[in-house]
């Protein structure tokens, strides 16, 4: 007998091949389990990102549960097409990556998980130029299951 | 079941979008009162459109928090705009929600 998961598999299969909801393919590479550096390299390679005070950067000086870390990205240059946001120590350090269209701000708040204390990167993508800021967060509970 | 919550709020500036998303947003690492490790499960792709054409795309992995809830900004919309948001996880799951601009 098809138990009930194994149906709903199916199920999610099958709507799958008759529709995917999104365009593009994600980039799985980037979402790898690897050390900072590595992914950094990945994105960033032969750029040159500059620090940049364009970008508002908000983040909890200490936050009591890595779990959920809220955060709040906001800038107000023009022709931003790409922001990404990457924790140094998680175990995967890439978190975010966005694609903006001419019609979107850049202007984001969510929540995220942090494994331990260590550096938020922000780098965004204006007129082919990268920009980066980068906050120092203090996390008071953190583990391996959180980042 | 419809997991996702939109409110759009215009100002004469911009328009700002509230996205709340029901999901467990598992990476994988996490184990069970048993030990046993919990199966990765996670929104890798969200997509928000407005009037079919796409406006912000977010590839995302289990480091964003058990339901996401998201602040997103456009700059100009008009009443009756149709925004369009979709996600789509590691397990294949989807959903997508439309939501007229008043």
């Amino acid at each position: 007998m098809l138990s009930r998961r194994r149906f709903l598999k199916w199920l999610a299969a099958l709507s799958f091949f008759r529709s995917r909801v999104v365009d593009a393919v994600w980039p799985r590479p980037l979402f790898a389990s690897d050390d900072f550096q590595t992914i950094f390299q990945q994105l960033f390679a032969g750029q040159t990102l500059t620090d940049s005070d364009s970008i508002s950067l908000q983040l909890p000086e200490n936050a009591e549960d890595g779990a959920s870390v809220p955060m709040l990205i906001s800038s107000e240059l023009d022709n931003i097409d790409r922001l990404y946001v990457l924790v140094e120590k998680n175990p995967t350090p890439l978190i975010l990556q966005a694609e903006l269209q001419t019609n979107a701000l850049l202007y984001l708040t969510s929540r995220i998980k942090m494994a331990e204390s260590c550096q938020v990167w922000v780098i965004i993508r204006q007129d082919g130029q990268y920009w980066q800021t980068r906050q120092w967060v203090n996390v008071m509970k953190g583990g391996c299951g959180t980042g | 079941m419809a997991t996702i919550k939109l409110r759009s709020q215009r100002y004469p500036q911009y328009t700002d979008l509230k996205l709340l998303i029901s999901h467990v947003m598992e990476n994988g690492r996490n184990r069970d009162a048993d030990g046993q490790l919990i199966t990765a499960h996670f929104i890798q792709q969200l997509q928000i459109s407005c009037n079919g054409e796409p406006v912000i795309s977010l590839d995302m992995a289990g480091s964003i928090a058990r339901n996401p809830f998201f602040t997103l900004r456009l700059k100009t919309t008009r009443p009756g705009d149709v925004i369009t948001v979709s996600w789509q996880d590691n397990q294949l799951q989807h959903d997508s929600l439309e939501h007229i601009i008043q």
